[in-house]
């Protein structure tokens, strides 16, 4: 259910509770006023009994006194006397209803009788004394019987319409009242019910949206909300979600398109910081490759081929290069710049460099240009230090500096197609695995002279007794690598194995099988 | 001493004279009549002053006392006032108006201008009581005796008078 529905009910509620109360504020309207005009019937009648009790003990009196006046005549106002009273009680009669009406009919019987012996008193007096004496004696007991007894009795119901009227009147007051107040209360707590449970509600769903929130602001977009209902909390917390899944795989997104330009220690710490520091690496290997007579090949091929062509060889580059753990530095043109020993330090990286580049030329072997022609790649290595870090603000990219990039750049551009040139230091810090020829101290085109040393293969030693080839390298070789690092090769080519360990260099380009 | 003895016997014999006149020429009695149902047969004077003046209303509760009175001329009311009511007329009236006036009566006397009328209401009437003249009494009421005596008789306290 909705907040709105939810409040809407609420509210009817309360309204509802309202619609009782004032229907049992008509209904007590309506009853009082019904009592109001019982009451007032009541005190009407009650007037009209007086009056009509004052009239008729005002007629006995003048009867008595008349009769006691010596020569008395006739009393000629008595006539309207009498009728005033009949008129009264004939109201009275007219004004009662059941079961009062029967002691009025009384009433009036016994009035109509005392009024016929009046008259005949009042007419014969001081005419016909015998006469007179017997209507006397006629009224005497009637209007003992009015006066003592009829109307007491006419009275006394109307007293007790009276006080029925003033209980009722004061009950139904109560009850109204009471009723009244209950509904107060009700409306009150009903009110204060739909407040806490709504406000409760939306209280703790606020506080569970912000502290999501909070968590997106802190980057942890893998938070959920629970969505608990179908409401417009629900909602929010459903677009929440869906929010927080489109950052997440953005934020992915990012991450890899980040990693796929920084190694992922300097994306992390970038991510984290905003910066990179830069480092100093005192031992790393650099290798750089280029493919001889680039330019040359580039007008045998269309743009689009060219460029298809290099994405291909780059990319089989990238592979192999991630594989020994190198990290891919940059490509200039057609050339291809990799380092081992960054950013993670490692003792190896002049052994995994050197089986880096061994896949790398026989990749390049492999000959999967278009046109069925073959290029070549000259690759170098040298091994020294070098500043790494991240420079710019925009399309940065993580770079190293130093003289070992240029050692590194002109052992390649010193070396011969499909051979790997390596530094001194390098030599020296592989020759246990690898044999070499030395080339002797060469010149640059800086006009520097340099040791040079041309790969030649595997030490044959370390290919001795390769005879499983679930290994991931020769077993020798393994040992030797484990003695030296600490640990075993992550990879190795394959081709260098034991069926082609005692290959020279030459022979190395020649014996591996052609694609 | 004879002459004493003259004048006390003259004394005597005026004295003697004296009441035989005044007894020759008495108008006589005033009886006091009831309804013959009237349950009561005789009362003191006492009492039948609470009676005359009103004081009590009913002989029984369902019988209440109905008083005639002679006119204000005739010689039973002067004998009535004089020895019963012991007011004058004026004081009568008036005690009977206050009477009326104060609720104290449930009726006021019935005023009859003859013994005749009286004989015939209170024979008529249940509860009734009047006076009358013992002369005049006829049967049909009861004759009320007085302290123990009825008119004529020698203790008889109610008299006419002229």
């Amino acid at each position: 259910m909705t907040i709105r529905k939810r409040l809407t009910l609420g509210f009817l509620v309360i309204l509802a509770l309202f619609a009782v109360n004032e229907a049992i504020q008509l209904w007590s309207t309506r009853q009082r006023t019904r009592t109001m005009e019982t009451l007032s019937g009541a005190l009407k009648r009650q007037a009209i009994i007086a009056s009509a009790h004052r009239h008729i003990g005002d007629l006995r009196n003048q009867m008595a006194l008349m009769q006691m006046i010596e020569g008395a005549q006739p009393v000629a106002g008595a006539g309207s006397d009498i009728a005033r009273a009949g008129d009264e009680i004939a109201t009275l009669q007219a004004l009662t209803s059941e079961p009062e009406r029967a002691a009025v009919d009384e009433l009036q019987q016994t009035y109509a009788k005392l009024a016929e012996a009046w008259r005949g008193f009042f007419e014969t007096l001081g005419i016909d004394e015998a006469r007179n004496v017997s209507f006397k004696l006629q009224a005497e007991p009637l209007g003992r019987r009015v006066v003592q007894q009829i109307l007491p009795k006419v009275q006394a119901q109307q007293d007790e319409l009276v006080t029925r009227a003033r209980k009722s009147f004061e009950d139904v007051t109560r009850l109204a009242d009471r009723v009244s107040l209950g509904i107060f209360v009700l409306s009150m707590l009903a009110a204060a019910g739909v407040a806490y449970a709504i406000g409760g509600y939306l209280a703790s769903s606020l506080s569970e949206l912000s502290e999501t929130a909070k968590q997106f602001g802190a980057m942890h977009l893998e938070h959920r909300v629970a969505v608990r209902s179908q409401d417009e909390i629900g909602t929010v917390a459903s677009a929440f979600n869906h929010m927080a899944d489109n950052l997440d795989r953005e934020r992915k997104t990012s991450q890899s398109l980040l990693l796929n330009i920084l190694p992922e220690q300097v994306a992390t710490e970038l991510a984290a910081n905003g910066t990179f520091a830069p480092r100093y690496y005192e031992d790393v290997t650099v290798l750089f490759t280029d493919f001889v007579g680039f330019t040359l090949n580039t007008e045998k091929l269309a743009a689009e081929e060219l460029v298809a062509v290099l994405h291909g060889y780059f990319t089989s580059f990238d592979r192999i290069v991630g594989r020994y753990g190198l990290e891919k530095m940059k490509t200039i043109g057609d050339s291809y710049f990799c380092a081992g020993g960054l950013p993670v330090r490692s003792p190896s990286h002049p052994v995994d460099s050197m089986l880096a580049a061994f896949e790398l030329i026989r990749e390049v072997e492999r000959c999967t240009l278009p046109n069925g022609a073959c290029w070549s790649i000259r690759v170098g290595l040298h091994s020294g230090p070098v500043v790494a870090g991240v420079v710019g603000i925009k399309k940065f990219a993580f770079d190293v500096w130093g003289d070992t990039v240029n050692l590194g750049s002109r052992m390649e551009s010193g070396g011969s197609p499909n051979r790997i040139n390596v530094s001194e230091s390098v030599y020296r810090r592989t020759k246990d695995f690898f044999t070499f020829e030395a080339r002797g101290r060469m010149l640059t085109k800086e006009k520097k002279e340099l040791e040079m040393f041309l790969v030649s293969g595997l030490q044959p030693s370390l290919l001795e007794g390769d005879d499983n080839p679930h290994l991931v390298a020769p077993a020798a070789f393994s040992k030797r690598y484990r003695t030296y690092f600490g640990k075993d090769p992550i990879a190795f080519p394959q081709f260098l194995r034991s069926n082609t360990a005692s290959l020279s260099p030459n022979s190395l380009t020649s014996s591996v099988p052609r694609a | 001493m004879f002459k004493t003895l003259l004048t006390t016997t003259a004394a005597i014999a005026l004295v003697a004279g004296l009441v035989a006149v005044s007894h020759a020429q008495s108008p006589g009695d005033l009886a006091i009549v009831a309804h013959p149902e009237t349950p009561v047969a005789q009362m003191s004077l006492a009492e039948l002053r609470q009676v005359m003046k009103g004081d009590r209303q009913y002989w029984k509760p369902d019988l209440p006392v109905v008083l005639f009175v002679r006119a204000a001329t005739s010689e039973e009311r002067t004998a009535v006032l004089g020895v019963i009511y012991q007011m004058t007329e004026p004081q009568f009236n008036q005690y009977w108006i206050a009477k009326q006036f104060r609720a104290e009566s449930t009726s006021a006397p019935t005023k009859l201008n003859s013994n005749a009328l009286t004989q015939q209401f209170v024979s008529s009437t249940p509860g009734a009581i009047g006076f009358m003249a013992a002369r005049d009494v006829k049967p049909g009421v009861k004759i009320l005796k007085i302290d123990g005596a009825s008119p004529g008789e020698p203790s008889y306290r109610l008299h006419l008078t002229k």
